[in-house]
């Protein structure tokens, strides 16, 4: 097995501790960091699909993200800009008067894995720190709302239309949560909708990249 | 005439009672020293485990695990930081008048823990109609996170699984005993164990993960419930249908809320019902609580969910939700109307 493909199975294996070591034996074996990056991109868009198709579940796909982390701070220092993303910065945030965040959180870790700079607001997030987070952060790509109960189904809906509506362009908005389906999406005017965390990365590079 | 208990013991035996049981109409409920499990205040404040707990007021009005404040964060460190709470340490005489005398659904609309107003028991001449049943907060898993964040644990199921599997036997032990001063010190018909184990589409962790760290454990406690001479009835929100079989095979008496996403609750309930009492099965995301809900599509959603699982018996209708308030009238309404008569059909015996 060569060094990536080691570097690949134990990330998606979720061994946190043994990756950092195996990419800096890649980089060491003269592999590129951009190679090797990629490859981790890869994984863990594998891992988002397992996940999707119930072949893995919640801690084993915290896991892979963790060994991911583990693993891109080994290659930050080499990175041009010391940042991962290739696809702009995604902000993200549980809509106001919801303070779920575990759906949100596995969302954010594929979306950073998939290649976007994540920006975490945390939990109750209004409209107006939504749009605050989209004015001071540069190349804004995407806005992430999640929302997991039917009350605050309406609070989605007001924080994407406020978003909408604010005259800040140059990014897609993607919702998503339990209650959420397609169609109350489409109500909301978000641009795009995922049900789940693996399908959300996809979704998510497809809006930023159409 | 049946009591409304006799009534509610029937579909608990898994047999047809004369009319469906109802949550909001036919109990009693209460938890046995509320503060063990969550802080009952409505500012913030500590369980007896040293968790820490924000009031979230209304309309959530329950105490939420305050954010990034933890006990321990690695799994390791259970034995040391953990104090599991003495329970010889309280006076379970004094603590089971006060529970009995306190307001449940006060607890449950923020006001904490204060005394009925007009200072009837459970046990009063005039509730023994009722069926009695405790909460029990935060089951082994739920205690795992309020301890250690949610993430945490669930990596720590991942990356220490023997570990885990001993924080798991130590919390049975300790739950076991609990059940004991509670069949001792109390007069109840139903302990409901609260421990999540489902999202919406899927459970947190894989069944096979949870057969392995979790089943075991909660064997035992489904069976010193019933040595202490109470029904035991699983609390889990969200998606469980592949545990279903393993709930029954262990003991568990009743199942709920067994909400929607559980698409084949109705083909489970055929296969199990004569082994395991559903209790709930309300689709509450979808019709009782948007924007949009009616009382007549939350009706509709009664008659839905008790022609699919009500049959045959074996069923108590049990709505869940963000707030009761919001939806119990034409709940109740289509429960009176539909429900209480819902067995004089030959065809739903
Ligand atoms: C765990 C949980 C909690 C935990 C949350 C811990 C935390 N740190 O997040 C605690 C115990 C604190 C909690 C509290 C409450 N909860 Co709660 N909770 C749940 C439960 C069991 C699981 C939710 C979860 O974590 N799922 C795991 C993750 C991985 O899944 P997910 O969030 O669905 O996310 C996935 C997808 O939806 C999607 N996704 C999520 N976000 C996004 C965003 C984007 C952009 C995209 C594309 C995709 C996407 O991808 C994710 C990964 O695949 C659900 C049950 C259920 N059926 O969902 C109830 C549930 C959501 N809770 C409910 C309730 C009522 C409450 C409380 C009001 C209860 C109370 N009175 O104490 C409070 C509310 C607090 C508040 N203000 O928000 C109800 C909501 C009912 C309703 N009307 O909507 C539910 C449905 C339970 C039920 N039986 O009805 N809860």
């Amino acid at each position: 097995m060569s060094k990536i493909e080691e570097v690949k199975a134990m990330l998606e294996a979720g061994k946190a501790k043994l990756v950092p070591g195996l990419v800096q034996e890649a980089l060491n074996d003269g592999k590129g960091v951009q190679d090797i990056l990629q490859a981790m991109i890869a994984s863990m868009g594998a891992v988002g699909d397992k996940f999707s198709a119930g072949e893995v579940y919640v801690p084993e796909m915290l896991m892979a993200a963790k060994a991911m982390s583990k693993g891109v701070e080994v290659l930050k220092p080499l990175l041009v800009d010391g940042s991962a993303s290739t696809l702009g910065t995604c902000i993200i945030g549980t809509v106001e008067g919801d303070l779920h965040d575990i759906g949100k959180n596995l969302v954010a870790m594929m979306i950073e894995s998939a290649g976007f700079k994540v920006v975490d607001l945390g939990v109750d997030v209004s409209a107006a720190k939504f749009i605050e987070a989209i004015k001071a952060n540069n190349d804004v790509t995407l806005v992430a709302l999640s929302g997991l109960l039917t009350t605050t189904m309406v609070a989605m809906k007001d924080s994407v239309q406020t978003i909408k509506a604010s005259g800040l362009t140059g990014f897609k908005v993607i919702v998503g949560g339990a209650p959420i389906s397609s169609e109350f999406a489409a109500t909301t005017g978000a641009d795009g909708f995922a049900p789940d965390a693996g399908s959300a990365a996809v979704k998510a590079k497809e809006l930023v990249m159409a | 005439m049946m009591t409304k208990r006799e009534n509610a013991l029937k579909a608990y035996r898994h047999e047809t009672p004369d009319y469906i049981p109802c949550f909001l109409t036919d109990f009693s409920m209460i938890q046995c020293c509320p503060d063990l499990e969550r802080y009952t205040g409505i500012t913030r404040g500590k369980d007896y485990w040293g968790c820490d707990w924000t009031f979230e007021p209304a309309p959530i009005n329950a105490p939420m695990p305050t954010p990034g404040v933890h006990l321990f964060e690695d799994i390791s460190e259970w034995r040391d930081k953990l104090k599991f709470p003495d329970l010889e340490g309280i006076d379970w005489v004094k603590q089971a008048d006060i529970d009995v005398h306190s307001d449940f659904f006060g607890l449950l609309t923020g006001k904490g823990i204060t005394p009925n107003e007009d200072g009837s028991s459970i046990y009063d001449e005039d509730k023994k109609d009722l069926l009695r049943l405790a909460m029990i907060l935060n089951g082994p898993f739920e205690r795992l996170h309020a301890c250690m964040g949610f993430q945490n644990a669930l990596m720590a199921i991942a990356a220490e699984p023997e570990e885990c599997r001993e924080y798991f036997k130590a919390m049975a032990d300790w739950k076991i005993e609990y059940l004991k001063k509670i069949g001792k010190y109390y007069d109840l018909d139903v302990i409901m164990f609260h421990d999540d184990y489902g999202t919406n589409d899927r459970m947190f962790m894989s069944p096979d993960t949870w057969r392995k760290l979790i089943k075991p454990e909660l064997a035992r406690i489904v069976k010193a419930c019933h040595e202490a001479g109470m029904i035991y009835e699983h609390h889990s929100c969200g998606f469980v249908e592949p545990i279903i079989p393993d709930l029954v095979e262990i003991g568990v008496d009743a199942l709920d809320p067994i909400q929607a996403c559980n698409i084949n609750a109705g083909k489970l309930k055929k296969k199990y019902g004569n082994k395991l009492t559903f209790v709930g099965g309300f689709n509450n995301q979808d019709a009782f609580e948007r924007s949009d809900s009616t009382p007549e599509g939350i009706k509709a959603e009664y008659r839905r969910a008790v022609d699919l699982l009500a049959q045959g018996g074996s069923y108590i209708a049990f709505p869940m939700g963000v707030a009761f308030a919001s939806f119990a009238e034409p709940f109740i309404e289509e429960h009176f109307k539909y429900g209480m008569s819902f067995y004089q059909n030959p065809a739903n015996k």
